[in-house]
This record gives C-alpha cells, sequence and structure tokens, in this order.
C-alpha cells in the first residue's frame, strides 16, 4: 500500500493545498493520561531494557516506581530496575533523557536472558494501579552468509549484495547501517560531516538479502537534504567511508508498532502488543552484525 | 470471519426471510410462464421508428393513449370477465415505451381498445396515429419520422424516457440526467456528469474532492460505471476530483440506485450507464466545445458520407470524437510548479446497417500525468512521474433477429492503470493495473403479447496486477487472471394493472489463484400501477455479486483505486437486497418517488494494517455491512421554475477484525463507514431570467460523517538496533513526530455540510451556432465545511484545527455549439 500512500500523499496535498482551507483553532480539554512502554528484546545482548513514558499534554512524561518483569520459557522471572535515561534514549540539547521518560533495565548477564525462538511474557505493574501486559517470540537464530566475517573491506564504487540464512518466525528484516564520513568523502567542501543513519527492509522470513547501500535509506529518499547523498550512494560507497552494519529479524510486534499501518489526519497509529491500562509495544529482534571500510587496499578480507 | 451474536441473529432472520422470498419468486417464475385468462386477453402495439432514409430512430419515445369510449371497460375483455381497468383504474390508460438500438418498440400487456399513438424524438417532427387493438391481438404499427429544428425542448423528452422506464421496469430505480440537466449543475470549473449524478437521491460523497460517489450504503467501488454498456473502471481524473467524461459528448446518464434487473452483473451498488451522444442526423458537420479555467475541450461530429457508408455496407453513419486537455501546470506556472495535466479523448461512431441493424463503436483513452522529473522541478525533492488513466474500446451490434427477436452482441476492452516512475532509484516502482476483456450476447423475445423473455450469455477475461517494490523488496507483488462466464434469463409478465420481472443471473469466476466458483443472483421486480397508471407501489428482491474490488483506503477523501480481483486474497462480494416505494408521476409535471431499502453485504474488503508479510492472503480482511434507509424525490420538470429536491436517509454499517487493537485473532468491530452520512438534501433548481439567462441553484445539506477521534498523543522515539538506544529530535515537543492513540473507530462526527451553488448561464445565438458563456459559483456563503480536524495534543494547550473543503469558489467559462 505504499503506492497508494504515496499517490495520496501527493495528489490530496496539490488538490486540498489548491482549494482547501484551515480551520481556526480550537482549544481542547486535556487528552487522557496513557501510558506507553516500548519493550524490545534483543537476543543475545547481556543487558535487557524497558522505555516507559506518558501521553503529551498530561503532565510529567516519566513513569517512574514501576515494577517491570519479563518472564522467560523455562518460568524464570527477571526483574528490570530502574537505570539512567541515557540508557534508552540518546541525549540532546534541548532535552534530558531523564525527562521524556523512564528507563529500566535488568541486571547485566554473561549469558543472554534472550534466546533466538524462545517465548517470553512482560508484565508492566503501573505506580498508579493497573498493569499492562505482552508476550513475544524472539525470531529464530540466523547467521550472515556474506558478508561472513565481522569485519571486512569493500571496494570503493561497488556494492555488496548482503545474504543471510532464514530466521524462523521473523516477520521482517531490518537492516540499519551508519556511515561515518560519507558527506566529506562525497563533497570535500561540505561543512556537515555527520554519520549518516539509513534503514533497509527485507519483508518476510524468506526475503534474506539486500544490496548494501544502494538498497538503503528508503524512507530518506523524500528528504531533499539527504536525497542527493542517497543518490550519490546508488553505485557504492566513496574511498575511506566505514559503515556497522546491523541486520535483524523482527517479531510480529515489532513490526506492527514501527510500521504505522493506518491513516488518520491526526497522526501515526501504531499496532500495540501489549495490553491492559496504557498502551505499548513488546517486540523482539535477533540481530546480527558486520564492519566495513570502503577502501581499496586493505589487510581485511573482502566482504 | 468472526461476526457479533447480534449480528449472527440478525443474518439468520434475513436468511430466512430470503428463503420465503426466493420460494415467492420461484412461484411467480412459474406462474409468469403459465397464460393466465387475464393475460390471454392482453395484447401488444409494437412497431419499427425509423427516418424517412429508412434508419431506425433510437430512443424514439412512443406514447399510447387509450381512446374515451374505446372499448376499455366495456370492450370484450371486460366482457370475458378479464379485470380489465377502466381509463382512470388500475391499468395504466397511457403507456409509453422507448424505441431500441434498431428503432423497435413494444408495448405489451394492453386491454384491447382504441389507442392514440404519438411518437416523438428530439430533432424530428412528432407523428400520430389511431389504432384498434383487438382481445389478444399484436398489432404492428412501423412510424417514419421527418427530420426538424430542434424546437422540442430536451427536458420534456428525458422526462419521457423516465416516465417509460417507470411504465417499463417493476423493480429498478431509475433516476435519468439529461445531457443539459448534466451542464446546468453547477460544476467544479465544467459540467461533469459524475458530480451531477451526486445530486441524485440515495446518493452521496464523502467530500468536495471527490467525485467518487456511494449509492444507499454501498462502497464506491460497488457501482458499475458503463459508458455505452461498458465498464470504465476509474472514471475520475486528480484522485476524484473531477470525472472524465466530456459533456459535450454525453446525451444523458442514468443510475439504476437499486433492483436492477438479471442482465446486470458485475457490481452490487448500483448502475451508472452514461450514454454516449451522437449528434443530430443530416445536419452535416457539428461542433461543441468549451473554455473554462479547468481545461478546454472540444467535440467535432459529421455524417459519414453516403459513398463511403455504403461501401462499409451501411445504409449510413456517422461519427463524433472529442479532446480535452487542462492546464493547470500553465495556469499555476508563476506561483507553483504544479506540472499536472489531464487528457480525454473520446469518440463515438454509429452506422446503420441495411437490415436495421445498428453498430457503435465506443472508445475512450485519458489519463493524468504528474511530472517532477524534469530538471525544472526544484521544488521537488525527489524526481518522479506519476500517470494514470482508463483506455475503453467498446463495439457493439443490435438488430432483428426474426419476427419479434432483437439480437444485442456487444465485445469490448476496458482497462486502468496506474504507475509511479523514479528515475533516479531504478529499484522503486509503483504500478497497479486492471484490465477487462468482454464479449456478451442477449436475445429479447417478444413470446406473448403479454411475456417478454430475454436471456444471454457473456464470457470476460480479467487481470490485474499490483506491484510496490523498492530497495530491492516487494512490499507488493501479486496479479491474476480469471474467467468470468455468465448467463441470464428474465420474464417480463404483464397483465392490467401489474407488472412482473423475475429473472435470474448466474456467474462463474475461474481465477488463476482459487478454485472457480458459481454466483447465483435471483432477481424480483413486482409492481401495481395505480391512478391510471400515473403512479405505481413497487417491490424487488434481489441478490447480487461481483469479483472485483477496489483496495482503496475510503477514508482517505482522494485516492485512486487499487483493483484487485476475488482469488485466494479477497473474496466475492455478495449482496442481499430488498425495496419498495411508491413513484407517481402528476400532470402538471411532476414526479414523486418515496423508496425504502435494506441491504446486506458479505465480502467486503478493507486493508489489513497488521498483516502478517509471510502470508500474502493476510493483506486484506473481509468485512460484512448493512445499510437501509428511504429516498425521496419530487421534481418537477415543466413550468419557468424546474428542479427537484430529493432526501434521503441512511443507516450503515460495517463489520471487520478490528485489526488496529494489536489482539490476535482480532475481535470484531461494528462500526459506521465515513460514507454513513444519515440525512441528505439536495436542491436543484433552474429558472430563467431576463435576457435569455437562465440561472441554476443547487443547495445541499448533508448530515455530519463519522470520524474516529484521538484521545491523546504520545511521541514517537526511533529506536536502533545497533545502539539499542532511541532518539527524538533535538526540537521543541511540539514539532516532535507524534503517534496517536484513538477512540471509538467512528464514533464521532463532524458538524454537517452545507454547500449553496449558483450559476449563470446566457445563450446567444450567432448566426454559426450558440454560444453559452457561464459564471458558477461554488459555495456561495463560503462556508467552511469540515474534511478533516486535526488533533494537535503535543501543543500546550492542546488544540483541534482542521482543512475544510471548498471555499467560495467563482469559475468563468464559455460553451459554444454550432
Amino acid at each position: 500500500m505504499l503506492a497508494t500512500r504515496l499517490v495520496i500523499a501527493l495528489v490530496a496535498s496539490a488538490a486540498i493545498g489548491t482549494v482547501g482551507c484551515r480551520l481556526e483553532e480550537v482549544a481542547l480539554a486535556p487528552p487522557e493520561d496513557v501510558v506507553v512502554a516500548e519493550v524490545f528484546l534483543q537476543a543475545g545482548e547481556a543487558q535487557q531494557f524497558a522505555f516507559l513514558h506518558r501521553s503529551l499534554g498530561t503532565g510529567a512524561l516519566t513513569v517512574p516506581n514501576a515494577v517491570v518483569e519479563l518472564t522467560g520459557p523455562d518460568g524464570r522471572v527477571a526483574q528490570y530496575s530502574p537505570a539512567a535515561g541515557i540508557e534508552c534514549v540518546n541525549a540532546g540539547s534541548s532535552f534530558l533523557p531523564d525527562t521524556v521518560g523512564s528507563c529500566y533495565a535488568t541486571t547485566p548477564a554473561v549469558r543472554s536472558l534472550v534466546s533466538p525462538g524462545a517465548t517470553y511474557s512482560l508484565r508492566i505493574r503501573l505506580p498508579g494501579g493497573g498493569q499492562l501486559t505482552g508476550t513475544t517470540t524472539v525470531p529464530g537464530a540466523f547467521r550472515l552468509k556474506r558478508p561472513s566475517v565481522a569485519q571486512c573491506k569493500l571496494a570503493p564504487g561497488t556494492l555488496l549484495p548482503m545474504e543471510w540464512t532464514r530466521s524462523v518466525g521473523a516477520w521482517v528484516y531490518l537492516s540499519e547501517t551508519r556511515l561515518a564520513h560519507v558527506r566529506k568523502a562525497l563533497d570535500p567542501n561540505a561543512t556537515n560531516d555527520r554519520s549518516l543513519d539509513m534503514t533497509g527492509l527485507s519483508i518476510s522470513a524468506e526475503d534474506t538479502t539486500i544490496v548494501f547501500p544502494s538498497e538503503f535509506g528508503l524512507f530518506d529518499r523524500f528528504n531533499d537534504k539527504d536525497a542527493p547523498v542517497l543518490l550519490a550512494l546508488q553505485k557504492g560507497l566513496p574511498e575511506g567511508v566505514t559503515a556497522t552494519v546491523t541486520v535483524s529479524a523482527a517479531d510480529r510486534n515489532y513490526v506492527q508498532w514501527v510500521r504505522r499501518g493506518t491513516f488518520n489526519p491526526s497522526g501515526t497509529v501504531q499496532i500495540p502488543s501489549l495490553q491492559g491500562d496504557g498502551t505499548g509495544v513488546f517486540g523482539s529482534l535477533a540481530p546480527a552484525r558486520f564492519d566495513l571500510t570502503s577502501v581499496a587496499t586493505s589487510p581485511l578480507p573482502p566482504c | 470471519m468472526a461476526r457479533g451474536g447480534a449480528w449472527r441473529g440478525g443474518w439468520a432472520k434475513f436468511r430466512d426471510m430470503g428463503s420465503r422470498v426466493w420460494k415467492a419468486f420461484a412461484v411467480a417464475v412459474v406462474a409468469g410462464l403459465l397464460p393466465t385468462g387475464a393475460a390471454a386477453q392482453a395484447g401488444a402495439l409494437t412497431g419499427v421508428v425509423r427516418d424517412t432514409s429508412g434508419a431506425p430512430v433510437v430512443a424514439a419515445l412512443v406514447t399510447a393513449e387509450r381512446v374515451a369510449g374505446g372499448g376499455a371497460a366495456g370492450g370484450p375483455a371486460a366482457r370475458a370477465g378479464v379485470p380489465t381497468p377502466p381509463a382512470s383504474g388500475g391499468g395504466p390508460a397511457r403507456r409509453t415505451a422507448e424505441a431500441d438500438s434498431a428503432g423497435r418498440w413494444r408495448l405489451a400487456g394492453l386491454a384491447p381498445g382504441e389507442y392514440r399513438l404519438r411518437v416523438e424524438r428530439l430533432g424530428y417532427r412528432p407523428a400520430e396515429r389511431t389504432v384498434t387493438l383487438a382481445a389478444g391481438g399484436v398489432q404492428q404499427v412501423d412510424f417514419a419520422l421527418v427530420a426538424a429544428a430542434l424546437d422540442i425542448a430536451p427536458v420534456s423528452v428525458e422526462v419521457a424516457r423516465e416516465r417509460q422506464r417507470f411504465s417499463a421496469d417493476a423493480g429498478a430505480t431509475s433516476r435519468r440526467l439529461a445531457g443539459s440537466d448534466i451542464k446546468r449543475v453547477p460544476g467544479l470549473a465544467e459540467a461533469d456528469v459524475i458530480r451531477a449524478v451526486q445530486v441524485l437521491p440515495g446518493v452521496i460523497t464523502t467530500s468536495d474532492f471527490s467525485s467518487a460517489f456511494h449509492v444507499r450504503g454501498g462502497s464506491a467501488d460497488e457501482n458499475l460505471i458503463l459508458l455505452d454498456g461498458f465498464p470504465v473502471y476509474n472514471p475520475f481524473h486528480l484522485g476524484g476530483l473531477f470525472g472524465v467524461f466530456n459533456s459535450d459528448m454525453v446525451s444523458g446518464a442514468e443510475l439504476l440506485a437499486g433492483g436492477f434487473p438479471a442482465s446486470y452483473g458485475g457490481r452490487v451498488s448500483s448502475v451508472l450507464n452514461v450514454e454516449s451522444d451522437p449528434g443530430a442526423a443530416g445536419a452535416g458537420v457539428q461542433g461543441a466545445g468549451g473554455v473554462s479555467l479547468l481545461a478546454s475541450r472540444l467535440a467535432l461530429g459529421a455524417d459519414l458520407p453516403t459513398g463511403l457508408a455504403r461501401a462499409a455496407g451501411l445504409r449510413s453513419a456517422r461519427g463524433r470524437v472529442s479532446f480535452r486537455r487542462s492546464y493547470f501546470d500553465a495556469l499555476l506556472k508563476p506561483v507553483a510548479d504544479f506540472p499536472y495535466h489531464l487528457t480525454d479523448v473520446q469518440g463515438f461512431f454509429e452506422g446503420w446497417t441495411p437490415g436495421g441493424g445498428r453498430f457503435t463503436l465506443t472508445g475512450y483513452t485519458g489519463g493524468d500525468v504528474l511530472d517532477f522529473s524534469h530538471p525544472s522541478s526544484e521544488s521537488f525533492p525527489l524526481k518522479l512521474r506519476m500517470d494514470w488513466g482508463n483506455d475503453m474500446l467498446g463495439a457493439r451490434w443490435t438488430g432483428g433477429a426474426g419476427p419479434g427477436r432483437m439480437l444485442d452482441l456487444r465485445a469490448g476492452y476496458s482497462r486502468f492503470g496506474a504507475a509511479i516512475r523514479f528515475p533516479e532509484f531504478a529499484d522503486t516502482r509503483f504500478e497497479s493495473r486492471i484490465s477487462q476483456a468482454t464479449a456478451q450476447a442477449s436475445m429479447k423475445v417478444d413470446a406473448r403479447p403479454w411475456l417478454a423473455l430475454e436471456g444471454g450469455v457473456g464470457g470476460d477475461r480479467m487481470a490485474y496486477r499490483s506491484l510496490a517494490t523498492t530497495g530491492g523488496t516487494d512490499f507488493r507483488n501479486d496479479g491474476d487472471a480469471g474467467w468470468l462466464a455468465s448467463g441470464y434469463a428474465q420474464a417480463q409478465w404483464r397483465v392490467p394493472g401489474w407488472l412482473l420481472d423475475t429473472g435470474v443471473r448466474a456467474d462463474g469466476w475461474f481465477p488463476g489463484s482459487a478454485p472457480g466458483r458459481w454466483l447465483v443472483s435471483p432477481r424480483l421486480g413486482l409492481k401495481r400501477f395505480l391512478a391510471g397508471g400515473d403512479a405505481a407501489l413497487n417491490l424487488s428482491f434481489g441478490r447480487y455479486t461481483q469479483v472485483v474490488q477496489s483496495a482503496r483506503d475510503e477514508e482517505v477523501p482522494i485516492g485512486i483505486d487499487v483493483w484487485q480481483l476475488a482469488g485466494d486474497r479477497v473474496p466475492p462480494v455478495l449482496s442481499k437486497q430488498v425495496q419498495a416505494g411508491v413513484e407517481s408521476f402528476r400532470p402538471a409535471g411532476w414526479h414523486l418517488a418515496l423508496e425504502g431499502f435494506d441491504r446486506r453485504f458479505q465480502g467486503v474488503i478493507g486493508f489489513n494494517a497488521a498483516a502478517d508479510p509471510n502470508d500474502a492472503r493476510q493483506e486484506f480482511v473481509a468485512g460484512s455491512g448493512r445499510s437501509y434507509g428511504a429516498d425521496v424525490l419530487v421534481k418537477r420538470e415543466r413550468g419557468s421554475v424546474t428542479g427537484w429536491i430529493s432526501a434521503s436517509w441512511l443507516r450503515a454499517t460495517r463489520t471487520f477484525p478490528d485489526v488496529l487493537s494489536g489482539i490476535d485473532p482480532a475481535p470484531s468491530i461494528t462500526y459506521a463507514p465515513i460514507f454513513d452520512r444519515r440525512l441528505d438534501f439536495e436542491g436543484v433548481l433552474r429558472f430563467p431570467l431576463p435576457g435569455r439567462v437562465e440561472a441554476g441553484v443547487h443547495a445541499s445539506y448533508g448530515s455530519g460523517l463519522p470520524y474516529t477521534r484521538p484521545i491523546a498523543a504520545y511521541e514517537i522515539f526511533e529506536y536502533n538496533v545497533g545502539t539499542g538506544r532511541r532518539s527524538r529530535p533535538d526540537s521543541p515537543r511540539d514539532s516532535a513526530e507524534t503517534a496517536i492513540l484513538l477512540g471509538p473507530r467512528n464514533s464521532v462526527r463532524y458538524p454537517a455540510y452545507v454547500r449553496l451553488d449558483a450559476s449563470l448561464r446566457k445563450t446567444i445565438r450567432k448566426r454559426w451556432g450558440l454560444l453559452s458563456p457561464y459564471i458558477d459559483v461554488l459555495n456561495v456563503t463560503n462556508r467552511k465545511n469540515v474534511l478533516f480536524y486535526f488533533y494537535e495534543y503535543n501543543r500546550n494547550p492542546p488544540t483541534r484545527t482542521g482543512v475544510s473543503m471548498f471555499p467560495l469558489l467563482p469559475s468563468v467559462g464559455v460553451e459554444a455549439t454550432f
């Protein structure tokens, strides 16, 4: 339905923009105070995090003193404890992570609490009473077939057809990359050399390929600042760029939360996987990672 | 498909009711095939209307009026004890028939006696004759009409045609719009057939920005839109802002809002027949055109030279073709880069064979182009080209096939396609296409003076393709093709005072992706004439099916249909419908109609926002629906002030799995769909002003449409798997991206929709023809009808803003005919 939405966006904005008028503002009563919980389990990670926040316009956004419990397939329960906001949200210059929500974390463990293919339950007891519950099944384990090493080199101006084995239970594979020095490499006169984050998608458990980097950056092609960079990357990376690439098999709950599936003029609608006195997501991911450098000659193995 | 208990109970009752109806239907069919004493005494008048060259005159109206003392009540039928009504009694004293495409007409079920026959056709001098019909007899009466100047008011002919439908059909709810009506309904920049349909009772639209219409609680994709009998899939430009048909090429349009006979299949809600205008015969080269703020258009028509026609095996022939192109792109250039244009080319050819057969060829091609692919389109961040449009070509032959038999053959092809291409990103393509090739044959037989039979068979090849691919992944890549085999039989049984239509239709759908199945659709219509045939009570039942649906989200006011065939992903739509009403034509030119209806729908689809990408069959969810209500029409077509007022009351619901709940399996919810406009009033008035100026007013009131109100909003944090952390824009909160939490679906309503449009049209007679400058003003009161509300909970205090529909929107244009 992406095509439909694109058509709608273009045609509707053209037509409505031509003759539609903005209605006058009406002040509203405060909206409902709703707790939003975002919990993504990551297979293989030593520590798991939960991020709780509240709906806007109701006062403080934090949710302190919640009790967050994760129950594994063997019945063992892991407690989340309050953690610094920076553990859940990157800091910004205009806000402190601890003001936009409350972060909770499990105790770091040598062996990850979360295993691919296993089913977990989550229960969040809210400070004012009420609770949220949900279940997730972590996508099955998979491995990268190409590249098959954790660090490799890619010749500048070439594309890398990535491939991996199938993850049982995956709804999509989400590929993320962070490119460093790409702006300067493309334009030596560029004043801004911040890293570029791009996302690629492989839909369904069977779609186990993606081409790096040309098929990344789907959601930034309408961004007039990044579109020229993405266009230049259609043929490969320039010399000197480094990249970290993560391919993650994502479960139903994660996908339903992030894909924003239905139309409402007031904003995005996300499909929850936590039920009860609030809303939120309890999703799971099974990731695989590698690092890549765009160089012609290097002791690194080729990707 | 899960449903609530109340719904199951309701459906069971309906099913039981349906069972009784079908039993009654079977009895009626049998009864219809058996002559009764009353029917055996009824006679028929039949004949052919030709012009002086011998060519059939299509759509001539033949009116038979009983002559007082002509043996009605005291005639042989009465003496035989047959309940033949008096002239003012239960049977129609005046009956009208329309000549078909071979000029043939027939009036059956007439009591014996003396009749005065009158034949009228625009462009010809009326002809009259008096005949005497014997009991049980069939009398042939042919007419030869003489061409005349266009002095007959076209509207009176349309009234007669509407009346003819009233007399000839038992069950169908037919509303006609003449070409002149269409041009007099104030439109957006220029006359629009599809927009004009929206002022009819039972028809609603959800926004000014879309011409897509809903009939009696049906979805927009449940309307069969035909151009000369051939389907056009998406007859809209700019996502629905304009219709595709050139008003200069249209002689009229007929909306069958319900109860349509078994000869129509393919859609469950309504049939809109748009008829091409071949122009007047023998008038040399004729033209019509117009210049508006939207587009310029020109239609040219002429008779084929006699020698050329004869060389082609035709007695005579004529053709007409029109062109239209918009100039938004040029007009807006100084203020905005909006490289959009639309084009339409529409053609119609009509020829008569020496044997009296009629051959027609209808063609349409048109499209929209939004082209941001040029280097000059600097204001747009991404280069793209988007084009969409229809192509249609249809050929039809109608002619006699022996005494009392009429054969209709047609073959055609129709397609709709939309595509978006990105010159800079070759891996990204969006396409949606549907096509339909059709071949049909039907035969009408005057079996008895009181019985007319019709049957037909058809074969269609339908195919669709949907593709959405980007970044090496297919968001959607599916298609299917199938054969549709159809057949129908219908019988019309007429005795004085009664008309019974019975029919059954069978559609066999054999898609490539699923096993084939037969869908059987019985139809029944019953009409009891009153007041000498000027009024009637009617009742009809029917089952309707369709195997193609649009996946368009109807909650979005502007959009393009993405068509989908029934198969492994989508079920066919099945609908059972009942309607009953009363209709009356009054002597002073008044036409009154009141009709109630109840409709049930199964197999309607919605987009599944929670679909598992591993299972393509989950892309849509199937649901059910119900609508009931009533429509009232008060129409006046004679006198200095003409027009109509319609009132529609509707209750519509849809029941679907609540995929947004996140619960697996999704529970069912029942809600009012976006087109559940409970009350709708439309008024169209036309009246003359001094100086050969005609004024038109269109007033519209619609109760508020439902929408889903957000109850809260929260900030969206982008989660990065690599870092395990979220990020948010380093910006003030009121510009952060937010997600919303929704209240119960469509549980609140926008304010009522009110709009007043006005038009002034002056007709200036020139040596070469007519010139008609016009002014249309939409939304004269500049009322801000709500299109959307935006709930902005990220602001302090939270606010509600929104976007309105059309503001006061004046436009000018000029039309010319020569």
